[in-house]
This record gives C-alpha cells, structure tokens and sequence, in this order.
C-alpha cells in the first residue's frame, strides 16, 4: 500500500535558457544598469589579471632559461606582485557588487510580487493555498537570487576564462594548442553521456527525497492519529521503505558525481603528459620556449575546473528558469477585481445597500441566481442557509472580493464598481468566522484599521465589547504580543478582540460572519452582549448561526442554493411556517423527534438536496 | 566535542569501509601530489638535458600515475558519498521511529516544522560534514604537510617562502568563517521576521484586504525587505573582501617562488624544473587551505544540528509497555476510573483531581464543562496517551497499565476535535487502523457514518486521493470520515471528541442518529458543548477545573444550580421561545408547508 505516490512539480526541470523568462528577469536589472556594467568590467579585468600570472611566470621562466637578465626578472617580480595585488580588488568589486545586484533584484521581486499579491482578490490566496503561495514569494524568489549572484557571474567568468585560454594558447603556439585540446572531443562526448546518467540519477533522488519528507511531515502532523490506531509497525515498515529507496538512489548519484572529478583529472593529467613530451621536442627544435611550455601546462590546469563548474552551473539555470516560471505566473495573473479609470472616492454614506439581480459564480458555476434585496440604512440583516446556499458569496460581493457576473449592488445609490476600492473597504468592517490576528500587540489589533487611535480610544472599544477585563489580566496588558494565530488567547477572547477592532473602525456598514465553534457559557454570554453593542447604529450583515441575533435581525434572509428563499423577521417566519420554519425546528428540536416522526429534512431535499432519509424517518406527508 | 564523537559512532557499522576509504584517499593524494615533481624532473633531465627518452618516460608515467590516481580518487569519493548517505538514512530513520514513540506531551510543545527540519536539514548538515568536512580535513592536512616535506627536500630557502602564507591563509579562513557566522545568523533572523509579515498577509489576506490595509502592510513589507537587503549586504561584503583575500595571500607566495626561484636559478642555486615544480606545489595550497573556512562552519553547524537530533533521540520515549504487560483480551468495555489524579508534564497544577466514575457498555457519558476543565485530559487518559499520576484507569476491572499498548488502542475508537486525515485514498483511511479491511466493511463504515453518499459521488469514489495533494473536503465531510474511520475498528469504547461541532445542524443531526445505533453495546464517551448533543446520555459528568462537581442524568442535572443548568439556561432559553413559536406554527399555514403532525405538535408542547 503506498502513501504518498505523487511527484512534486517542483522537479520537474526544463529547459536551461528559456529566452522569455530571461528577457523579464533580465527586465529587472534595468535600474541597475550603471552596477550591471560595473560588474561586467570587474569580471573582466579580474579574469585577465588571473590569466596573467601564469603569463607572467612562462616569462619568467624563458628569462632565466635564456636570457638571465636580472633587471627583467626583477620587473617580473615586480609586474607579478602588482597584478595578485590589482587583482584583489577587481574581484572584490566582482563579487560585492554582484551580491549587491543580485540582492536588490530579488528585494524588487519579492516587492512587486507582495504588492501584486495585495491588488489580487483573496480568492486567489484560497485557491492556491496559503503555503503555495509562500513558497513562491520565499524559495523560488532566492532560487533566483542564487542565479543572479552566483550562477550567471560563474558562467559568465567560465566562459571567459575558457576564452580567454584557448586565445593565449592560440596565439603562443598553436601546434602546441592543438596538442593540448586533443583530449577536448574525448571529454565532450563523455560529459554529454555522464549528463544524460547523472541527470536522471539525481532526478530519481530529490524525487524519493521528497516522497520521505512528505511522508515525514505527514506522519508527525498526524502522529495522534497514527498512535491512536497503532499504526507505527506499518508505518516504520513503509518508511524503511521508501527511506531504502532514497539511500539507493543516492549512492546510484554518488557513483555519477564519485565519477566527474577523476575523469576530468584523469583528461587533464593526459594533456599535460602530451603537452610535456611533444612540447619537450618542440623545445628540442627550438620552435617552443621552455617558458611557453609551462604556460601550457598552467594553463591545462585551468581549463578543465570550469568545463566542470559549467555542467552543475547548467542545472542550477534549469531551477532558476522553472522558479523564474513560476514567479511570473503569479505576477501574471490579472486582479479579479479593479478600479475603474474614473473611479471616484466613496462619500460618507448612510448605509442603504441595495442588490439589484445580481448573479455571480466562480469559474463556470453560477452561485448566485437573481439576487435582489434591499436593506435600509441601520437595519441588520441576518443570512440564514446551509452551507454553500451562497451567504458567504452575499458579502464577498458586498466587500468587492469579487465583481458581480450582472446585475449591480448600490450603496446610498452608488455603485460599488464605480467607486475605487479604498473608500468603498474603509467605509466597510468585517468580523471573520475564523478570527485572525496579527503577531504584534493587542493593542495594535485592535488598532489595525486605525493606527493613529488613542490608547483611550482603543482602551473604550475594548471595554465596550467586554474584553478589557480579560486583556488587562494578561501579562503586559494592551501591550502583550498575540502569538501566531493567537494561540495564547481563547477562541472566544479572540473573537472579543475582533470586535474591538471592528468598533474602533466604527465602519458604517458592517460584516459578520458569526462563528459557529464552541465557547463556553461565560464567553458565550459576553460575546452575545458585545454583538448587540456592535450592531448599533450601522448597517449590518450577520451571516447568523446563533438563534439570538438571528432573532433580533431587523431582516432574516434565507437562503438556499444560491436563491434568497425567504425575507422577513424572525416571528413573520415564524408565521410563514416555510423553510426557515423547519430549519428553525429541526435545529433546537432535532433529537427530540420521535422515530417516526416525518423528517425534518425535507424541505431541504424538496430544494434538490440528494441525502437520503435516516432509519428514523418516516414517509413523508403527502 | 561529545556530541561531534557520537556523530562519529553512527560510523562504527561501517568501519571497514572508513578504513578502506581513506586509504584510498591518502593513496590518491599521494599520486596527485607526485605529478609535479616528475614534471619537474622531465624539464630538468628531459627537456634541459635533451634526453627524448627520459621525456618519453617521464610523460608515461604521467599519465600511469594519472590513471591510477582517478581511480582511487573515484572511490575515494564514491566512498565517502555512500557512508554520508548510510549515516543519514540511518539517523533518519531512528528520528522517524523514534518520533513515532514519542507520547503525546512532546507533540504538545513542539511544532511540525521544527521535527520536520530535524529530520530534514539537521541530517543534511551531518551527511554534509561527513561528506565533505572529515575527508577535507584531512585532505588538507595531508596535503600541506606532504608539500611541505616535499618542498623542504628539494630545497628548504624557497619551501619557507612558498610556505610562508600558509598559516596566514589558515588563520584567515577560520576568523572569516567565524565573524560571517553571526552575520548568517542576523540574515537568517530577519528572513523569519519577513516571512512572518508575509505570512500574516497571506493568511490573515481578509483582514488586510477588509480593512483597506494593502499599502501600508505593503509598506512594511518593503522595510522588513530593505532591512533584510542591509544584512545581506554586510555579510556579502565580508565575503567579497575575504574570499579574493585567501586568493591574493596565496598568490603572493607564488609570486615570492617565482621572483626568489628565478634569482636562485640565475645563480644556479636551484634548477628551473625545480621551480616549475614549486609554482605548481604552491597553487596546489591554496584549495585546501581556502576549505579549512568551510570545514570550520559545516563541523560547527553539524555540532549544532547534532545537538537538535540527540535532543530528540535522548526524549524519554512514551510510556513503554510494562514488561510483563500482556495483550488486553476482548473486553465487555466497562471503564473505571479510580481516584486519577494527573497532571501534564510541563504544567505546574494538576489537570486532574481526584476522579472517580464508572462507564459501562451500551452508556454514553457525556463530558461537560469549560474549555480547559478536563474534559480532553478524561478521554486521553483511557487509550493511554497519557498515563494518571495516581490512581488508576481499569477496564472490565484490570488497570490498563498491565495491557500492552497496540492491543489497548486497537479496542478503542476515537473521533478527534481536530480531524486529520492522510493524504492518501479515501479508502485508506478509512481502513487506517485496519489496513486488511475488505471493502465491503469500508463501505459499511463509511456508511454508518453517513460518508457513502458523499464518497460515491467523488469521481474516484473510495479511491479518491484526499489530503494536500488530492481533493479538499468540507469540515463536516472529514469529520464523516474520522467517524468511519474509528467505527471500522468496531472498538469496544469509543470516544468522540466534539466531534460533530464543525458540521451543520442538519448533518449532526444526522450522524447522531446513525451513532446511536452504533453505540448500543459499546462504551462511549462524548465531549460536547451543545445540550442537544448530550442530553440523552445516561451519565453526565460536569467539569470544572479538573474536577468533577456534578455528575447525573440531564434531568437531574437540570433541577440542580450550576455549570450544566447555565449551560441549559443559555440555549434553551432560545429553546423555550422556540417552542412557543411552534406553538403557534402549528396552526394551518396558508402554503401547507408547515408540519401539522399531531405527534410532533404533542411532543413539542409537552
């Protein structure tokens, strides 16, 4: 039985260069055009200064060989010292300003792809998930700065090395050149084979590598469950497995990698015999300096490390190309949701939302069918439905997380595509299921919207809510840090300190989406005391699942499969004997109901829903 | 310098291989390092001498030497890369039955992420030192001190200057892999500063969005961006400056051989082989020493990501089986509790005092109370995630403690409060805790928990691949799930842990029907927060701060003034007005919609 059988899409790897992506990372050097060619200068210079030593020593050596003049061998010396030490500083400016470069350039990615992500509708972030999203921003953005800073600088500096070696041993002696690349052919064709082998050895690697973290990461995620059920023999037994798997696949790899460092020795120890022994004759007929043959056996040994180097320099050009891929992917991808040209600032509203036939959906279903609905000002409202009957989509519409399909929401007569998105969100407060908090103070979340709050201010929102007794037990008061998720504070003080924030905000319309966890009775009566407090005085939408608010709601919409069903208050649905009339019942009186007693349920499936019926219900009534 | 000699005890089941493998590494160094000095010979008694044949065998000797040293090189490599390997698949391995060992207290404290990197880049850091550090040392090691005895025979003048910026090299590689360390750590620190700000965004992207927040977060973002910029920089420029340096000390040496050697050769003190020779020898430094830096930082981060693993390996694992523990026969499930005190490791005060009750098959006993009260710390006591700090858990009579482990938890069935399921086929986890399971008694368990429906509707039905890489489920589709998962173990005791909270009214409504065919005969424990949910059960246990201050059924309960009659009060108050609703509801509605039953209307009003 298998566990986790699937292939990352992380390691699939294409192509080394793939000109459209190069041509827009490359777009982000623009700015630093002026530091591109400074690092461009400094490679060069840097590279002929480290060509020039071994230049400089073949001089030396047919100085002492031959002519034996002091004052040349001096001025060697002198040249030699001089260039180690210009040298230095060129590949100082090298390597700093390429870090600088490739730094910068990431900071701008990194940048723009936030920005572009705060511009994008939050259906985005849900679709993909919040850790897809984050491994984008995090690891592909730095697989790309490793390309700036290391990769492209060291193909760059190969190249030119390479160049710059095949010219000198040109123009030195190009018998001798010839000589010493015979090997060269023997060399390409064994690289291109050990390719081929070591490519998919290392792809088999990082694929089973990636099977064991998953299954790691999976088993300590559920290890309770895991305990519970005493699958840890099975467990172990699968781990070995596949952990066997990837220890078989790295040493099939450490046979490809043992193999490149000997074989390139081995081809390079080969030339410089040859250099020396048909060099040597050279010499013999005086056609070659003894001070050029040791420039050619220098240079050998120069030539092969960045031959090497290239062929892992081409792997990391393959990651970089499929993050680059994937960074613009997010960057391409067009906000759902924008301002017109025109639009203009919301003036301060009263609060009268209208929808107008609105229909709505994502992708190709349609969620939304016909809505229409009017809501004066300071009314609330409360959505009640199943779940996906669309009382969430209501307010996501309302918020502008999405544009309507047709049809047109108003407020105060506005349209809200006609009013840039700014003022529309800052006139509107929402109050989420699952309370998020940031990882700074209380105080500053409570503050969120309105970080030029006083601390009186932020101190009366929390005492109207009734959290302030609670914040000031905690160990620094409004000043205690809230952890990740809030994972010091209770479901229901989070809650509180969500409503805090959204009084402070004191919007003119606000969104409730009511949480349906479990609180215990103290909370539960605080926080049903603060909602009240809430709702005063403002337009709001209550998407309800506690029967006190729905009960106090100026209007109960119920809603069901994307329809508004039912509009009324509580007691004139109550009356109506409809939809909300068994949901209500079925609800508070579920598990008193006789075995035989005619499922509540039905209403439900009348409107399409295919669960069938229980053991204990009854036929339905005629 | 412990931990770095228990690193180095992984290797003692392969010390053979060690052996093996640095004889080959010392033998292809050797070889490497004698090249130069028959080149040198060959200009010296070949070339300057004109003796063609000396050339001839000089070059073939070259390439003999050559041939042998790739070899040896090759498995000098290949070597080390499979030991490297061995040991981290070892380790992790021994992390991954260790971490199934480990009780439930560590998983309360410790997050998935951090045993993830234990397990991940801790092991890294080891392969990599055993990979590249031990064989580096002593690469290095041998090499100088094999140049050095080399040099110093041919001629002992040029060996100091060719020598002479060696300990300077080594000093600086091992400051300069000192001070970047902490500046590593200053990048890495602010990395998590703004991933959190990013995170924050992405995650809390509602609020942000709701609360019109984009371009001040994305102001902040760009601050904790720049700052992380201004830390990059500085350890860059550490390391552009350092890096050529190692390059330029050494490079100074070989300029000091060429200029001395070529005044020593023109005074005929040295020969010119001799000082191609010395060129060669001094380049040939500089690699190894320029790794010691390296060397220094991987052994110290080895050190570190040891310390983590042992930490983890060193936890005392769960409460082992005692050794005359016996498996735990097919019980009737009645479940005792006798005086159990307990209290969590970590924690000061007791999350259990002193309790006492008694459940027996075909009962359902409810578990009230505020959230921390005890409740959770009940059940976990009875599948033993825990073990009582006094008193004792029986079941049919015999402490629990005297069963093993896997036989206890086989007979038990648990729904957790936060369901996690594997990613693997819908099947598959269903049958988790019996993966012999037929399909047919899936299918019978994904039926009792009203799963069927929603599964034959996916398109691969049961083999339907769920989790992060498969399909997403609803909260209430997972809960189903969990439920079936726990039921096709067709445990004695079952305990379900708020289980139906995240499901919509109608659902629960639901699966409690279908639970309670399926509670008859076994011992079930509920925890619930909504009346509704536990009024049926035969024993309610109300807790408060770890002990339990009214016990009874729910209509005892109700009579009595306390948490439970609150707890009544709050919902049933809406209750109560629901009631006089219905009562007016039943009169005939015009749509004829409503329910006019008499049986329910009786059954209401009552």
């Amino acid at each position: 039985m298998g566990m986790i059988r699937h292939q990352h899409d992380d390691l699939i790897l294409g192509k080394a260069y793939d000109s459209r992506i190069v041509r827009r990372l490359i777009g982000f050097l623009t700015p630093y055009r002026q530091r591109l060619w400074f690092v461009t200068l400094f490679v060069m210079l840097a590279t002929i200064a480290d060509l020039a030593l071994p230049l400089l020593f073949s001089r030396a050596i047919d100085e002492v060989a031959n002519d034996r003049r002091m004052w040349v061998l001096n001025v060697i010396g002198g040249v030699f010292v001089g260039v180690v030490l210009v040298r230095f500083f060129f590949m100082w400016g090298q390597y700093f300003n390429a870090q600088w470069l490739g730094n910068r350039v990431v900071l701008d990615i990194r940048n723009r792809m936030f920005r572009h992500l705060q511009g994008l509708s939050i259906g985005y972030i849900d679709r993909r998930g919040v850790g897809a999203v984050m491994t984008r921003i995090q690891n592909d953005v730095a697989v790309i700065q490793q390309m700036f800073t290391d990769t492209v600088l060291g193909i760059i500096t190969n190249v030119l090395v390479l160049v710059g070696i095949v010219v000198i041993m040109l123009i030195a002696n190009w018998k001798m050149a010839l000589i010493a690349f015979t090997v060269m052919p023997i060399m390409v064709v064994i690289m291109r084979y050990w390719q081929q082998y070591a490519k998919s050895a290392y792809r088999t690697t990082r694929r089973t590598m990636a099977i064991v973290n998953a299954n790691l990461a999976e088993s300590i995620d559920g290890m309770r469950v895991v305990q519970a059920y005493t699958r840890e023999p099975t467990n172990m037994r699968w781990f070995r497995v596949i952990n066997g798997d990837n220890l078989s696949a790295a040493i099939d790899a450490a046979k490809y990698s043992a193999l490149l460092f000997p074989i390139v020795g081995f081809l390079s120890s080969v030339s410089i015999a040859l250099v020396a022994y048909f060099g040597g004759r050279l010499v013999f007929d005086e056609t070659l300096s003894l001070g050029d043959l040791v420039l050619f056996v220098a240079l050998i040994d120069r030539f092969f490390a960045p031959i090497r180097d290239l062929s892992q320099q081409y792997s990391s050009m393959q990651s970089a190309m499929a993050a680059g891929e994937r960074i613009f992917e997010v960057l391409d991808v067009e906000p759902e949701v924008r301002d017109k040209p025109d639009a203009y600032r919301l003036p301060s509203v009263e609060g009268h939302v209208e929808y107008n036939e609105v229909v709505f959906g994502y992708g190709e279903t349609e969620i939304l069918h016909d809505i229409n609905l009017r809501v004066k000002a300071g009314e609330t409202v409360a959505f009640v439905g199943e779940t996906g009957a669309g009382k969430s989509s209501m307010v996501n519409l309302l918020m502008r997380f999405s544009d309507v399909w047709s049809g047109a929401i108003t407020i105060d007569g506005h349209d809200i595509r006609d009013v840039t998105q700014q003022s529309l969100r800052s006139q509107l407060g929402i109050v989420l299921q699952d309370t998020f908090l940031f990882g700074s103070s209380v105080r500053d979340n409570i503050a969120y919207a309105r970080s030029d709050a006083s601390l009186t201010e932020i101190e009366q929102a929390a005492k109207e809510v009734g959290a302030h007794d609670f914040i000031m037990r905690l160990p620094d008061g409004y000043a205690t840090p809230v952890q990740e998720r809030g994972s010091s504070l209770s479901v229901g003080q989070r809650q509180l300190l969500s409503f805090a924030r959204a009084l402070l905000a004191d919007p003119r319309i606000l969104i409730l989406d009511e949480a349906t966890s479990s609180i215990d009775t103290q909370t539960e009566r605080l926080i049903q005391r603060a909602l009240k407090r809430l709702l005063v005085g403002r337009t709001s939408f209550v998407i309800a699942h506690r029967l006190s608010t729905i009960r106090d709601a100026d209007k109960v919409v119920v809603m069901s499969l994307g329809r508004i069903v039912e509009v009324g208050t509580h007691e004139e649905l109550m009356e109506r004997g409809g939809m909300y009339y068994n949901l209500y019942t079925m609800q508070w009186r579920a598990q008193d109901l006789p075995a035989d007693y005619p499922c509540p349920t039905r209403v439900w499936r009348q409107c399409g829903r295919s669960i069938k019926l229980l053991g204990g219900c009854g036929p339905r009534p005629p | 310098m412990k931990t770095l000699i228990r690193i180095f005890g992984y290797l003692k089941p392969y010390w053979a291989r060690l052996i093996i493998v640095y004889l080959c590494l010392g033998v292809a160094m050797t070889l490497q390092l004698a090249i130069p000095l028959v080149l040198g010979r060959a200009i010296d008694n070949g070339i300057v001498e004109r003796d063609l044949d000396y050339l001839g065998r000089a070059a073939m000797l070259i390439v003999g030497l050559a041939i042998v040293q790739a070899g040896f090189t090759f498995f000098r490599t290949y070597g080390t890369h499979v030991l490297a390997e061995r040991v981290g698949n070892d380790l992790r391995n021994e992390l991954y039955s260790k971490f199934q060992e480990l009780p439930f207290q560590f998983y309360d404290r410790s997050q998935t992420g951090q045993l993830m990197s234990r397990a991940t880049d801790d092991v890294n850091n080891i392969r990599n030192m055993l990979q590249f550090s031990m064989r580096a040392i002593i690469q290095t090691v041998g090499m100088v001190v094999v140049i050095a005895v080399i040099l110093f025979r041919e001629h002992w003048m040029l060996a100091i200057i060719a020598l002479s910026t060696t300990p300077f090299l080594a000093w600086w590689g091992v400051r300069f892999s000192m001070t970047i360390r902490p500046m590593w750590l200053k990048v890495q620190q602010q990395f998590g500063v703004m991933t959190t700000v990013l995170q924050e965004n992405v995650a809390g992207g509602r609020v942000v969005r709701a609360y019109a927040q984009e371009s001040q977060e994305s102001e902040r973002f760009e601050a904790e961006l720049e700052s992380l910029f201004q830390h990059n920089l500085q350890a860059a420029n550490r390391w552009a400056v350092s890096y050529p340096m190692t390059l330029t000390l050494n490079a100074l040496s070989v300029a000091g051989v060429v200029w001395i050697g070529g005044w020593m050769v023109l005074t005929g003190r040295v020969s010119i082989g001799t000082l191609v020779a010395f060129e060669r020898y001094t380049s040939m430094l500089q690699e190894p020493i320029r790794w010691l830096g390296m060397v220094v930082n991987r052994i110290a981060q080895a050190i570190a990501s040891g310390e983590r693993i042992f930490e983890v390996l060193d936890t005392r694992a769960r409460l082992a089986n005692r050794p005359d523990a016996r498996p735990m026969p097919g019980v009737k499930g009645v479940v005792t509790f006798d005086h159990v005190d307990f209290r969590y490791s970590s924690a000061r005060a007791e999350a259990l005092h002193n309790i006492s009750f008694e459940a027996i098959p075909g009962q359902m006993v409810a578990l009230v109370g505020p959230t921390g009260s005890g409740k959770s710390s009940v059940i976990s006591l009875i599948p033993r995630f825990y073990d009582p700090t006094s008193g004792a858990v029986r079941i049919d009579g015999v402490d629990i403690r005297e069963f093993t482990l896997e036989s206890l938890r086989r007979q038990i069935g648990i729904v957790m409060q936060e369901t996690f399921l594997f990613s693997m086929t819908v099947h598959e986890n269903i049958s988790y805790g019996r993966p012999d399971a037929t399909i047919e008694q899936v299918e019978a368990a994904a039926r009792a928990a009203m799963a069927h429906e929603f599964i034959v509707r996916m398109t691969d039905g049961y083999d339907t691949i769920i989790g992060e890489r498969g399909i997403t489920l609803s909260g209430g589709q997972k809960q189903r799930l969990a439920i079936a998962r726990a039921l096709l173990n067709d445990p004695r005791v079952l305990i379900l842990d708020d289980s139906t909270a995240s499901v919509d009214s109608d659902t629960e409504y639901e699966i409690q029907t279908a639970l309670r065919v399926l509670m008859a005969n076994r011992t079930t424990f509920v925890i619930a927060q909504r009346i509704n949910t536990v009024r049926d059960a035969d024993q309610i246990l109300v807790f408060r701060e770890g002990e339990i201050t009214q016990r009874g059924t729910h209509d005892e309960l109700v009579e009595q003034r306390g948490f439970y009659r609150e707890l009544y009060d709050l919902q049933m108050r809406d209750q109560d007005d629901a009631q006089r609703a219905m009562r007016k509801a039943v009169q005939p509605s015009p749509d004829g919609a409503s329910v006019k039953s008499p049986a329910i209307a009786g059954k209401v009003v009552s």
